[in-house]
């Protein structure tokens, strides 16, 4: 049997067995190994098992994850979250639509302590949306943008999809982190002026909160001295080439812990509430991990990516309607999986194939997170919906779809921003420092 | 006896799957710390600890393998069920214990594949580059998390089979 039989062969069957609810880093797994010892040997195969296991595990660059993922859950389990949110309703919450804008805004700066969508929704949400519901804000617009804004968390660094799509794909992770930078603004500002329209064209979703007095507002500032700085020592640290993503990391853990220590915070419960927290989403991410290097082995050896790439010169397209084929298969695969696991999959196989027709990988890489954050709110099975109908139970899964269309407006604008103008997503990587 | 015997294994497999927590926060603190301490170093007085990125590399092997013990114990490992949440519920039930049987025995190759790597590893004498400290114990935890993890899905499937848990 040639290696390319085997590796279609494997694909099928690797996309059965997920349709079919096993474990996806299982799954990746059994591929990997069954069709990596068909073409190498058993032995070879039986051998990747051990050695994935172990090097996955101690990959120094790897050591990232664990490492932002605590630092974003003890940040959540000390209040950072909730002095932001705080804060922002002091600031907007008495314009109409000002909580949901809140929101936003905490959505944004909380995404540069925490990379992950549906933590960054949950730690907002959970403040955001009692508060809304104070203010007779209509489900539509403050389930819609918590579904929506979460997204931020993935596109401001730290973001776990920059992370992982970085060492797959063998890039910078501290140069994606920067590249994510002003596409995730630019979202929130499109996010906020969505708010603002749909607010002037039903003044009925939602009523002003009481307006804070000026010096009310300059005081909450305090609240949130405690994020910016986490944020100005990670991303600074990281941008000004002072120390590498998973040093960032660690430092960011440490200086969660010394915030919450100097605000009074920092108690057993918080810490080990934050460490509990991380050790479920490594756990988990981890398993996904690798499984997804165990597969990637078998797509290396059974030539997925050239067969794929010869198999699209061969239709002659121009090389912009491939791109925009490609972001449409991952638009429908965010529908049903998770971003973490799109990008584990599909980036050995498709990444190289873009990037060997001239597109620049940096920005590759943001145009398809952002893609498949879209497909992850998109109906009718968009799979971050979901995640927050489980959450909020008491809200027809239908009212947060319908509120979160004139968000997905905003991400298809922004989408065609970046593809339109590729500094958005390249000047800042341009500029920054070797690491 | 039999069941007595069964009872305290299955509360052991994930006793020691809670406590594998314990491990992992202890190790990331330290991990940390030497981070912290390292780059400070390097920064301020231009000496680098050096050894930092190797340490940390073994660190993050009680790290990884001990959350993936404790995650194993408390939920189920992410999957898609757009498609199967469409099926009858005694598929969905078949189809759970058969991946959790399938899952366990890959946990459990991975575990015995990796005791062979360790065992290898340590014929070989093979030692870090910068500390020399031999690499094998390191593979040992990784073969325990493995094998670790693995039983307690078995135990898991048991249970179900024996209609003592719902899945």
């Amino acid at each position: 049997m040639s290696a390319g039989l085997v590796g279609a062969i494997g694909l099928g069957l690797f996309f059965i067995l997920l349709f079919l609810n096993m474990p996806i880093g299982i799954v990746m797994a059994i591929v990997g190994f069954i069709g990596f010892s068909v073409i190498r040997g058993w032995d070879a195969g039986l051998s990747v098992l051990s050695i994935q296991a172990f090097r996955t595990a101690s990959d120094f660059n790897l050591g990232v994850i664990p490492l932002f993922i605590a630092m974003g859950f003890l940040a959540m389990r000390l209040g950072l979250s909730t002095d932001l949110f705080y804060v922002m309703n002091k600031w907007l919450g008495h314009v109409r639509g000002g909580l949901a804008m809140a929101a936003t805004a905490a959505c944004t700066i909380f995404g540069a302590i925490c990379g992950d969508a549906v933590a960054t929704a949950a730690a907002i949400g959970t403040i955001a949306l009692p508060e809304m519901r104070k203010y007779k804000y209509k489900d539509v617009l403050s389930t819609g943008i918590l579904a929506s804004a979460g997204n931020l968390g993935l596109l401001i660094p730290p973001s776990l999809a920059f992370v992982i799509y970085a060492i797959i794909t063998e890039q910078s992770i501290g140069v994606l982190f920067i590249a994510g930078i002003f596409p995730g603004v630019l979202l929130a500002v499109l996010f906020i002026v969505s708010i603002i329209g749909w607010c002037k064209i039903d003044p009925s979703l939602a009523t002003p909160s009481p307006r804070a007095t000026w010096g009310e507002r300059f005081k909450s500032i305090r609240y949130i001295l405690g994020s910016f700085l986490l944020i100005v020592l990670v991303l600074g640290g990281i941008y000004g080439g002072l120390f590498t993503p998973t040093e960032a990391a660690a430092i960011g853990v440490f200086g969660a812990l010394v915030i919450g220590f100097i605000f009074r915070r920092l108690t057993w419960q918080a810490f080990s509430g934050g460490i509990g927290d991380t050790a479920l989403l490594t756990g988990k991410l981890f398993l996904l991990i690798i499984g997804a290097m165990i597969f990637t082995r078998f797509v290396t050896v059974s030539e997925i990516p050239l067969n794929l790439s010869e198999g699209i010169a061969a239709l002659e397209l121009p090389r912009f309607v491939i791109l925009v084929l490609t972001l449409i298969v991952y638009i429908i695969l965010g529908f049903v999986v998770d971003i973490i696991p799109i990008v584990l999959i599909t980036a050995p196989v498709l990444h190289p194939v873009l990037v060997n027709m001239g597109y620049d990988p940096v920005w590759l890489s943001v145009l398809i997170v952002m893609t498949i954050l879209m497909g992850g709110i998109t109906p009718p099975v968009g799979i971050v919906v979901y995640a927050l109908s489980g959450m909020i139970k008491d809200v027809p899964i239908f009212t947060i779809f319908r509120g979160v269309f004139p968000f997905l407006a905003s991400m298809i604008i922004c989408l065609i921003l970046l593809i339109a103008f590729p500094d958005i997503v390249l000047f800042l990587p341009n500029l920054m420092k070797p690491g | 006896m039999w069941l007595r015997t069964g009872s305290f294994l299955k509360k052991l497999l994930f006793k020691v799957g809670n406590w594998a927590i314990v491990a992992m926060a202890l190790v990331m603190i330290l991990v940390v710390l030497m981070v912290v301490v390292d780059v400070t170093l390097r920064r301020a007085f231009n000496n680098p600890l050096g050894f930092s990125y190797e340490l940390m590399g073994f660190g993050l092997v009680f790290v990884v393998w001990g959350s993936i013990l404790y995650s194993t114990g408390r939920e189920r490992h992410i999957s898609v069920d757009v498609l199967v949440a469409r099926f009858p519920e005694r598929v969905r039930n078949f189809l759970r214990r058969a991946f959790d049987v399938v899952s366990s025995l890959v946990l459990l190759a991975i575990g015995w594949q990796s005791i062979v790597y360790a065992l290898q590893q340590q014929r070989m004498h093979a030692e870090s580059q910068i500390l020399d400290i031999p690499i094998y114990p390191f593979i040992f935890v990784v073969a325990f998390g493995a094998i670790w993890a693995g039983l307690m899905l078995f135990v898991r499937f048991i249970d179900a089979v024996r209609g003592k848990e719902e899945l």
